[in-house]
């Protein structure tokens, strides 16, 4: 699930972008501010992967906004005007939606954030821990041929090594490697 | 060089050089004027719609549609009449007051449904209308300028907006917080009154007052115009 955050002075530009993201299962709204200031109080403390900014806002604009934040948080900046594109771009934005904005056009800019994550994190990913004969053993993925599962138990073949049977299951495995099935 | 010659020369040096003065100073009179009005139908293009109040409405109304709120209809009509307005009647040089003022309230309608709960808006509007013309657009500047420098999420605000009509006036009174905005529209919306003023120069001379007062943060706008025939 991606973690992401919604920042807009306007109530009803909101509500949009909660109808959409109960629509993505891979999206996880967690909260939306109307109030800059407060939604920066709380990125402090609870990180996100993603932000949905509005650009054009009173108290903090939504470009001032992302060159606050230090963490690596991506974003999509949605706004009712085109002049802050090359700007909003020039901060490495994932995406820049204007808005009114279709569900078919939020959801790409939302599918790039997904594809984004799935392949930083397989990068991520090099090898897995299993704890097998009494021991922690590190596993490098390139040299898994087969994993076969056998109730609370995995088998695991290993190019140029004996098998591996340990107590997990795959799901665990997945969650480690970020592997999908 | 007989001497009379020589004075009727220097006095048609003189005369050829004031003329040619005079002929500058009039032409960079008319050259100011012509600005001047230029500016004013600028302002009065620039008045007639908005984008950033186009687009942002038009996105709330979308999202009212999305949640399929029943107030969606109503917004719809709401911007259609005012789309309306200006494009069929606002070209006139006075049109029916009822109209102008029709348009006013469906703006603040449009705008107060984009407010969080704490910006405090109130919209009064009272006298008799029938039988009453106006300048088209002339009193919109003053109402979108309240918006713009009176709303900030972040911090409560109160704008008051007042019309009162008699047989003779019209009395505009626009009050607002001036809450702070990053955004240098200060100096961009203090042109847009100023090109306003021309406008009233234009078409109420002698026949308008406007007094603006910044004071204590906050901004007050009072327009009174003579709407006698």
């Amino acid at each position: 699930m991606i973690k992401a955050l919604a920042i807009d002075d306007e109530p009803l530009a909101l509500n949009v972008i909660e109808a959409f993201c109960t629509q993505l299962d891979y999206i996880d709204l967690q909260k939306t501010f109307t109030k800059p200031n407060e939604a920066l109080k709380h990125l402090n403390k609870y990180p996100v992967d993603l932000l949905f900014l509005d650009i054009h806002m009173p108290s903090l604009t939504g470009i001032d906004f992302y060159k606050n934040i230090e963490q690596n948080t991506l974003v999509i900046f949605c706004t009712a005007h085109g002049q802050y594109a090359v700007e909003g771009f020039n901060l490495n934005a994932l995406d820049y939606l204007l808005k009114p904005f279709t569900f078919e056009r939020f959801k790409q800019a939302t599918d790039k954030a997904r594809d984004y994550f799935a392949s930083s994190n397989n990068q991520k990913a090099q090898h897995i821990f299993v704890r097998a004969d009494y021991r922690l053993q590190k596993i490098m993925l390139d040299d898994i041929m087969c994993i076969e599962a056998l109730d609370d138990y995995l088998k695991i073949y290993i190019n140029n090594q004996k098998t591996i049977v340990a107590r997990m299951t795959m799901k665990a495995v997945c969650s480690q490697t970020n592997l999908y099935f | 060089m007989p001497y009379s010659l020589l004075v009727n020369y220097n006095l048609f040096r003189f005369i050829g050089v004031f003329a040619f003065s005079l002929l500058l100073k009039i032409r960079e009179r008319l050259k100011q004027t012509e600005t001047e009005k230029a500016n004013a139908e600028l302002s009065y293009l620039k008045a007639q719609i908005n984008p950033h109040f186009l687009f942002n409405t038009l996105n709330s109304i979308y999202s009212l549609a999305i949640l399929k709120n029943e107030k969606t209809a109503d917004a719809v009509v709401k911007l259609s009449d005012m789309m309306r307005y200006v494009l069929n009647d606002s070209n006139a040089n006075f049109v029916v007051l009822e109209k102008e003022l029709n348009y006013i309230s469906n703006y603040i309608e449009l705008q107060r449904m984009r407010l969080t709960s704490n910006v405090k808006l109130t919209y009064v509007c009272e006298g008799n209308v029938i039988d009453k013309k106006i300048a088209p657009l002339v009193l919109i500047p003053f109402i979108e300028n309240a918006f713009k420098h009176g709303v900030n999420s972040e911090e409560n605000s109160d704008i008051d907006i007042h019309i009162s009509i008699s047989e003779t006036e019209l009395k505009l009174q626009v009050k607002n917080n001036c809450v702070s905005t990053n955004n240098n529209t200060l100096n961009k919306s203090g042109l847009g009154i100023e090109n306003t003023r021309q406008r009233l120069n234009l078409l109420y001379p002698q026949n308008y007052t406007l007094n603006i007062i910044e004071k204590d943060s906050m901004f007050t706008v009072i327009l009174v115009l003579n709407i006698h025939d």
